[in-house]
């Protein structure tokens, strides 16, 4: 046994002898002072951010994920970690592979970035460290630029508090398959949850507020133990976007209530558990999220950073300084990449996944009294100027994705809501929560709704979206979860509440 | 793009699984006691207010597992937090009288699936032993108190905290299992509380993963 296992280890190490840019046993065994790990595939397999040639896969090692150092069990050390993407899930048909080194510096998670990979084709991958291999991952790449692509189906979540509720709803976007899932925001919490014990199922081995990477990361880590948020990244790649929670409740430009410090922790241990690309490593205290995918002739995402660069929230709902055109919750820089990308028209359909309500939400409807500040109600200048914009240049059929406000709701966009004849000129989809809980609480009664006719539907239950794009049409089913405080998944349901479409051409919601 | 040829990728897969089939190599330490010459305690947990289980003579040699960061303690050695565990005595004894080369960390950080403890903070009012050979935990009440010691777990998956407690006064122990598979990990730390299905828990120790063997 022992002379068959060297043979076969010197056989390896000859392999690579003849393909230098490849890994093998031989280099890894090399790495001796790299102590024997345990499994360290605890937080499962990730991709994200597909172009056509290429998508990021991401694990990252940690053999004891909830260790509140931070470090989740890895020694000190260099581990090599071998990747490899193929065609079948059997991994019959290796398209490539390859080795990175990972250390504590980077909380040993891994970013690999293949290209050369073929357009708008399923692949799977996986990965290898200390002799373990990791869980299977499903993902796609872009379709090629301009190619004919007659159907997209993808799901959208945010929220999801991991004291308040089970990932029932990642088992439904895994059960699915979509071809993307978008994550709109608050992937954590930086506290614990406040609701009352019976509607907390579960807790935080590390419940400090996040103050130190430490804990930034043993928080990541810990959500990255969840079976079912395990199963939603496997099947298909991401495109993430963080909120306030990420770093702090309702941070933004200024040093308060986020200090640089404190931000540029957020953003290291965020690039580390999530499968974004290096151009989203941060530098310091800033971070490069705002982003464009496109899908063939069929869609283009452009997902946004509406935290990083806002304008302070007004207090005291101040109209004078929620109407102040000089404020912007997008910053200039993404403002003018946004309306600038708008001149293209590449893709029917252009979806804007983001992370507060966009549409007006006004109970009084009132001009002269305002609410929500840290909604785009409270950027009113970046609302007409992007609305205005997307209108001026033509774009075909513009769709705002929304998260945060842990309540289904639909809505068709205007440039003057109080106007209830002003033209709707596109429509947002907002998500529930995963599992962050509201509280009780109905939709808004026939008064409010009255004020506000251009939104269409509120549903206080736990879920997410899938949409489902064609050339024709973009169809909405709003998916809720029946009880997420039920951990038992043979005592709970996920149905489509109701379902929304948009047909190419032609403006607003129409309620299926 | 490089395709790797079958017949090698056949090999690169038949060496994984050897590795996957072996055991975890053993990366233990060796040290010899160093006292005034008196017989050195054996700590249940790392710190001087665990139960004393045992006692080692002076320059025995030890074979230490692991390593963790405990109460400061100082010895013929110096002053170090270090307590190195010896499975081979049932406990931790401080560094600070175990003579290693070089002097400081030998072994790696505890939670190396032989066993482990740890103790509420304070008075260790609550004591638990992780025994790594069947999954249980061994949950030591220490205090007349009035609460009950309690073991906060979390598994695998998601889940937790479970809870393993100890409501049967000072003095006592109960010994409660996990269920956790051989290899599979438990993060756990040790408090004090009223016995409660949500309890409020006081007096957390810092948290260790352990494995079952």
């Amino acid at each position: 046994m022992a002379e068959l296992n060297r043979r076969l280890v010197l056989l390896g190490g000859a392999a690579v002898a003849s393909t230098a840019a490849l890994p093998s046993w031989a280099s890894a065994r090399t790495t001796a002072a790299a102590p024997p790990i345990r499994d360290p595939f605890q937080l499962g397999v990730a991709s994200g951010d597909p172009l056509p040639d290429s998508v990021v896969l991401w694990t990252r090692l940690a053999p004891a994920p909830l260790n509140p150092d931070g470090f989740g069990g890895m020694p000190d050390a260099t581990y090599d970690v071998e990747w490899e993407i193929a065609t079948d899930s059997a991994f019959a048909s290796v398209a490539q592979r390859g080795t990175v080194a990972t250390t504590r510096a980077q909380a040993h998670s891994v970013h690999v970035e293949p290209v050369g990979l073929e357009p708008g084709r399923e692949y799977f991958y996986r990965f290898k460290a200390g002799g373990h291999i990791s869980p299977v991952g499903r993902t796609l790449t872009a379709p090629a630029p301009g190619a004919a692509v007659s159907q997209l189906k993808f799901t959208f979540g945010s929220c999801q508090h991991w004291e308040e509720g089970w990932y029932h709803a990642y088992r439904g976007m895994a059960a699915d398959r979509p071809d993307l899932v978008l994550f709109l925001g608050d992937y954590i919490y930086e506290k614990p949850s406040g609701r009352p014990a019976a509607e907390r199922v579960r807790g935080l081995a590390v419940p400090a507020e996040t103050t130190t990477l430490a804990i930034y990361r043993a928080r990541h880590g810990q959500h990255k133990t969840d079976a079912d948020l395990q199963a939603a990244h496997a099947v298909a790649p991401w495109l993430v976007a963080f909120d306030d929670h990420e770093v702090v409740n309702n941070w933004n430009s200024s040093g308060s209530p986020a200090s640089a410090s404190r931000k540029a922790l957020a953003f290291q241990a965020f690039y580390e558990h999530m499968p974004i690309r290096s151009t989203a490593k941060p530098s310091g205290s800033t971070i490069q999220l705002y982003r464009q995918f496109v899908w063939g002739n069929l869609a283009r995402f452009h997902m946004l950073d509406t935290r990083q660069y806002r304008s302070v929230q007004a207090t005291d709902n101040n109209c004078s300084v929620m109407k102040d055109p000089a404020r912007t919750i997008t910053g200039t820089a993404q403002e003018q990449w946004l309306l600038k990308s708008f001149e293209t028209h590449p893709s029917t359909w252009d979806f804007l996944g983001q992370q507060v309500f966009f549409a007006q939400r006004d109970a009084d409807g009132s001009a002269s009294t305002c609410e929500s500040p840290d909604s785009w109600n409270g950027y009113e200048g970046s609302r007409k100027r992007i609305t205005k914009g997307w209108v001026d240049r033509g774009v075909p059929n513009p769709v705002v994705l929304t998260g945060d406000v842990h309540r289904h709701w639909a809505a068709d966009l205007r440039q003057d809501y109080f106007d209830h004849s002003d033209p709707i000129v596109g429509s947002e989809l907002v998500t529930t929560s995963i599992t962050s809980n509201p509280g009780t609480g109905g939709p808004p009664d026939a008064t409010w709704f009255s004020r506000n006719p251009h939104v269409k539907y509120n549903k206080n239950q736990r879920g997410y979206v899938r949409v489902t794009a064609t050339q024709q049409q973009t169809r909405a089913d709003f998916v809720v979860v029946s009880n997420a405080l039920e951990r038992d998944p043979a005592k709970v349901t996920l149905s489509t509440d109701v379902s929304f479409a948009i047909q190419a051409g032609r403006r607003g919601l129409q309620r299926l | 793009m490089k395709r790797f040829p079958r017949r090698l990728l056949a090999v690169f897969v038949t060496v994984t699984g050897m590795l996957l089939a072996g055991a975890l190599p053993a990366f233990a330490a060796t040290g010899t006691v160093q006292t005034a010459g008196d017989p050195l305690n054996v700590r249940r947990a790392p710190t001087t207010s665990s139960t004393i289980v045992g006692s080692v003579a002076n320059g025995r040699t030890v074979t230490i597992d692991c390593q963790t960061q405990g109460i400061s303690v100082t010895g013929p050695l110096g002053t170090t937090t270090l307590w190195d565990y010896v499975p081979a005595l049932g406990g931790y004894i401080s560094h600070a009288y175990v003579k290693t080369t070089p002097a400081g960390q030998v072994a790696p950080d505890c939670g190396v699936g032989t066993g482990s403890a740890e103790c509420s903070t304070g008075v260790c009012a609550g004591e638990a032993l992780f025994r790594s050979t069947d999954g249980h935990f061994l949950v030591y009440d220490r205090n007349a108190d009035g609460k009950s010691a309690v073991v906060a777990y979390w598994l695998k998956g998601g889940v937790g905290p479970l809870y393993a407690w100890n409501s049967n006064g000072n003095g006592t122990s109960t010994d409660r299992a996990t269920g956790v598979p051989s290899g599979g990990w438990v993060y756990y730390k040790v408090c004090v509380a009223d016995y409660s299905t949500t309890p409020v828990l006081e007096a957390c120790s810092n948290g260790i993963t352990d494995y079952v063997a």
